[in-house]
């Protein structure tokens, strides 16, 4: 049940409503999420999937649509935020029905085409997120942190040597550092691929 | 094999000048083990970039819960005072409502006994046949006789709080409030008594009973008054409850009787009413009127 409609008045700008989402504002995604609800319910029950699988399209959808925008040269080309939005919604609902093979009864003709891939890597890649999460955690101090400021918590790396939120005193430092960890980082995940085989 | 990650992350962030990009890129085409490290990185930073995204869409499901939980907040609260303001409405109205319904009653009855200063007739009035099978109908709530209670002067006594309303036989009220009208009670016009008598003569028995209370309370006069000003009101239960010690008194005993007689009618107690009335004198007071009444 959604109880309040988060920021009507304050997301009319569509640039404006983009910058909070790419910035990761919670009320920006909320207010996302609400707007495509109606849209999503409806999309369940036509393609028979449970309403319970509701947040959790929302959820990976609202992921997609993160990480889409904040590729380097992503542009919405005159469509709409919430537009936009639902076409991956689309597509996840779409996943979600051949992955529960609800698809069964469908025709090949009937199957949404995908045209974007964003979809399909993120499932691809829901394994990795996983794996890095756990690498992360493993890691230790000081790569943890330099690579959380960065690809998690999207400090520039001049803001992390300005407010000194590493033990590195100049940018140079800090990068040469943060690469050795992701070489770290990426061997561990070769190593822990390998054991897997 | 040479450390090329500081490179990588160069050439993935854009960083490099176009010589050097255009020198890395050189490398590339000639070095696969680079090409790989290179996707490797790619790969990570992708891999990254969905966690980002991933922590931020929990951090706002997280804000979402936290916004519901204060909306409900919010309603239960709305909810509490609504729930408060309707309860002293109720209240409010619940007093008020009571309070004019009280006036108003005061204000809608008719005075039973009208005002007169005749003098009681030798023969009272013949029984009205108005007279309906005893115990068919339930009993009704007493209306006070000669109810105007805005008009009682020199009292601070309330009526409605020192006798309560009681329920009265309505198939003997009528005979009782046509009999009273020409009530006398036993006492005569002499001080202090005189203006208590006369309010009672003149259907005031609420105005009696207020100056009752400033009379002396041990004194069987007063409580006779008082008994026949109960009466008058219809509260036979209260007037009973003064009688009963009353008729111990030799002086006080036929006229307590003759009263009670009618506290048992009021009661719709027929037949305590005419046990009583066989102890009363043949001609006293109207006897025969309440003999012919109760034979009917």
């Amino acid at each position: 049940m959604i109880f309040f409609k988060a920021g009507k008045n304050v997301f009319a700008d569509e640039e404006f409503f983009l910058r909070e989402i790419h910035r990761g504002d919670s009320r920006a995604i909320v207010y996302l999420q609400d707007k495509a609800t109606g849209f999503t319910k409806s999309l369940l029950q036509q393609k028979q999937l449970p309403q319970y699988l509701l947040g959790e399209v929302l959820n990976e959808g609202s992921i997609i649509f993160i990480k889409k925008i904040r590729t380097p040269g992503f542009a919405l080309h005159s469509a709409k935020v919430s537009t936009y939005f639902l076409e991956i919604i689309k597509n996840v609902v779409s996943n979600k029905t051949r992955g529960r093979q609800y698809a069964a009864q469908e025709t090949l003709e009937n199957v949404v085409e995908l045209s974007d891939h964003s979809v399909s890597e993120y499932y691809s890649r829901k394994e990795n997120m996983e794996l890095i999460t756990k690498l992360l955690s493993q890691i230790g101090l000081p790569c943890s942190n330099i690579i959380t400021l960065k690809y998690l918590d999207g400090y520039s790396d001049e803001e992390v040597v300005q407010g000194k939120l590493s033990p590195y005193g100049s940018v140079e430092s800090l990068r040469v550092k943060r690469s050795d960890c992701m070489k770290k980082i990426k061997e561990q995940a070769l190593d822990w691929k390998t054991d897997q085989l | 094999m040479e450390n090329y990650s500081n490179d990588i992350e160069a050439y993935l962030d854009k960083r490099m000048s176009d010589a050097e990009r255009k020198d890395f890129e050189a490398k590339l085409q000639t070095d696969s083990s680079l090409r790989q490290e290179l996707e490797a990185f790619r790969n990570l930073r992708t891999d990254l970039a969905y966690l980002h995204a991933t922590r931020d869409v929990a951090a706002a499901a997280e804000w979402r819960k936290v916004q519901q939980r204060h909306q409900k907040r919010r309603i239960w609260r709305v909810i509490g005072l609504l729930a408060l303001l309707l309860m002293i409405s109720f209240f409010w109205w619940a007093y008020f409502w009571q309070k004019s319904t009280v006036v108003e009653q005061s204000q809608q009855v008719p005075p039973s006994i009208l005002p007169g200063n005749e003098a009681p007739p030798l023969n009272p009035a013949p029984p009205t046949n108005e007279r309906t099978p005893p115990a068919s109908k339930p009993l009704e709530k007493s209306q006070p006789i000669a109810g105007n209670l805005k008009n009682m002067e020199n009292t601070g006594a309330d009526i409605y709080r020192d006798l309560p309303k009681e329920p009265v036989a309505p198939q003997y009220r009528t005979f009782f409030e046509g009999q009273m009208k020409t009530f006398k009670p036993m006492v005569a016009h002499k001080a202090p008594w005189s203006r208590i008598v006369t309010a009672l003569e003149q259907g005031r028995p609420e105005q009696a009973y207020a100056l009752l209370k400033k009379m002396p309370p041990e004194n069987d006069t007063t409580i006779y008054l008082q008994a026949a000003s109960a009466l008058l009101l219809q509260r036979p239960a209260a007037a009973e409850s003064l009688l009963y010690p009353l008729i111990t008194n030799k002086k006080w005993e036929t006229e307590g009787r003759y009263l009670l007689i009618w506290v048992y009618l009021l009661q719709g107690n027929e037949a305590l009413a005419s046990a009583a009335l066989k102890l009363l004198p043949d001609d006293y007071r109207d006897k025969k009127s309440l003999t012919t009444f109760l034979e009917r």
